[in-house]
């Protein structure tokens, strides 16, 4: 059992998704700390739908998706941030309507444009094992700009969770810090559709947040246990998906899922 | 002559098409504290709410420390104790001391850290409330009465100039209570921070505060007790409520 998986460290496809895949966890799990904490857990989702949409746009004018999808998905982060800040709809409301219309127009370019639905397919439940080194270094640089992102207005990012109002009348841009985690999001959302898929990437970014919080006791802990969540997940997923040939993105799920459970029992004998 | 910490010149403000503040003009001196008092829904919340810019005025224009509120960028010089402390998400994973220094940190230049002595600060600041043995906990986890002296301890750990409270001790038993006015009076005597403070306590307002503001969606009365206690027109307004009131002051 574990002579097989560690034959498999050797090859280089499954360096390049250990690589990509725990890069973009940890992005997840820092972002995904502020965006449940904030009630816009679902935002990954309905990001994650509209980018089924902009691959989809991508594969028809046979451009790489992802110059697409970037653009485009962050447009709609945005969007939905707008359209809930303005309260013209609830924020839930909002990404809603935003996944459906993401999956519609998906599925009407898929209709209409023919020739690439098996692409389109793979896009919808990842497939981290196929990542190019192209995409391992952008899915580097990503979390290095995540980091470095978080760390420098953690203390904004913590007083806007915490106490929106509060952080405000201390002279915290609680508008622009709104946007640059939404931004962020959606370039995470955009890379991390590789390592899942666009069905579940929203995984990546609420199962560590909730599973840290249940067992942590400090804000820093919250984060520090999240990225180890994450982590951990993204590679016992990617390995138990080689030795069992078994869909990466639903392994990384279930170990997820793991986690959370034990953190959730945790939390309960605590 | 030292600039006011805060002048509001024509303030109304609505709400879905409903007017809640109307035609507000009124100047709050340096070294102030004035108690707000009113009935339920007569705006006393929009009405700070207001003054920091959190609601939008439909009319007027309000100034803090001589500067407008769309351009006002000091501050560091405000300290807010929002109503909304039944609010607090329990489930939020910050212990006391993290919000605190939170309060002590927010309006520093970037990249905002922490410095020496920031947790002796937040520790002094959270004896003086005597809850600094509460410093590791869950902020969920704390009571109501406990919750509100840590937002009381964040709104004070950075001795604003300024402090403005919305109903501060709804939630505190009656000795913690009497040694927070106690505390709030030395910051205004001592430190001359300016104070405004929601109430539904008209007495302890009458004890402690130099100005008395009612509102009743307008400004029914600004000013000194002595001039509330001998106006005869606020006799005519209150009835016996005005000898209440003034009875108990001192």
């Amino acid at each position: 059992m574990i002579s097989p998986i560690i034959d498999a460290l050797h090859y280089a496809f499954i360096q390049r998704a250990l690589l990509a895949g725990c890069f973009v966890a940890v992005s997840c799990a820092f972002l995904g700390v502020f965006l449940v904490l904030r009630r816009f857990a679902m935002i990954g989702d309905g990001l994650a739908h509209v980018s089924f949409a902009t691959i989809a746009i991508g594969l028809v004018l046979n451009i790489t998706p992802v110059f697409v999808s970037v653009p485009l998905v962050v447009l709609a982060s945005l969007g939905v941030l707008k359209l809930s800040d303005r309260s013209m709809l609830y924020g839930d409301a909002a990404i809603g309507l935003l996944s459906a219309m993401g999956v519609a127009t998906g599925i009407l370019i898929a209709s209409v444009g023919g020739g690439f639905n098996i692409d389109l397919f793979s896009y919808l439940f990842g497939n981290i094992l196929s990542i190019s080194p192209a995409e391992v270094w952008l899915s580097v640089l990503l979390s290095l700009l995540v980091i470095g992102v978080v760390k420098f207005f953690y203390h904004d990012l913590f007083a806007v969770s915490f106490d929106e109002d509060h952080a405000r009348v201390s002279g915290i841009r609680a508008g622009f810090i709104n946007r640059v985690l939404i931004i962020l999001t959606a370039l995470t959302v955009v890379l991390g559709i590789k390592v899942v898929g666009t069905m579940l990437v929203s995984s990546l970014i609420i199962f560590p947040a909730v599973s840290a919080l249940f067992v942590a006791r400090n804000f820093k802990a919250v984060i520090l246990l999240a990225t180890l969540f994450a982590v951990l997940s993204v590679i016992v997923g990617i390995l138990i998906s080689y030795a069992f040939n078994l869909p990466s993105g639903a392994a990384i799920v279930y170990v997820n899922f793991v986690f959370f459970a034990g953190a959730f029992f945790f939390r309960g004998r605590s | 002559m030292p600039i006011a910490p805060i002048n509001i010149e024509g303030l109304s403000v609505t709400y879905r098409d409903t007017e809640v503040l109307s035609g507000i003009t009124c100047k709050v001196s340096a070294g102030d504290y004035v108690g707000i008092v009113g009935p339920n829904g007569s705006g006393k919340t929009t009405f700070i709410r207001a003054i920091l810019g959190l609601v939008p005025a439909a009319q007027g224009r309000v100034q803090l420390f001589g500067t407008e509120i769309s351009a006002f960028t000091s501050w560091g010089k405000i300290g807010y104790l929002p109503q909304r402390v039944a609010h607090l998400d329990p489930r939020f994973p910050a212990n006391v001391e993290e919000v605190v220094m939170a309060g002590l940190i927010a309006s520093r230049p970037y990249p905002k850290r922490t410095r020496p002595g920031d947790r002796e600060r937040v520790f002094e600041t959270l004896q003086e409330f005597g809850i600094a043995d509460l410093a590791g906990c869950m902020i969920g986890r704390l009571s109501g009465g406990q919750q509100q002296r840590v937002l009381l301890a964040r709104a004070l750990v950075h001795h604003p100039d300024l402090l403005l409270l919305d109903e501060p001790v709804t939630a505190l038993d009656p000795s913690t209570r009497e040694h927070f006015y106690t505390r709030l009076e030395q910051v205004n005597k001592d430190r001359g921070t300016t104070i405004l403070f929601i109430s539904h306590d008209i007495s302890v307002m009458g004890k402690y505060a130099s100005k008395f503001l009612y509102l009743d969606k307008k400004i029914v009365f600004y000013g000194t007790f002595d001039a509330f206690c001998h106006s005869p027109e606020m006799g005519t307004h209150f009835g016996a409520g005005q000898h209440l009131i003034c009875h108990r002051h001192g």
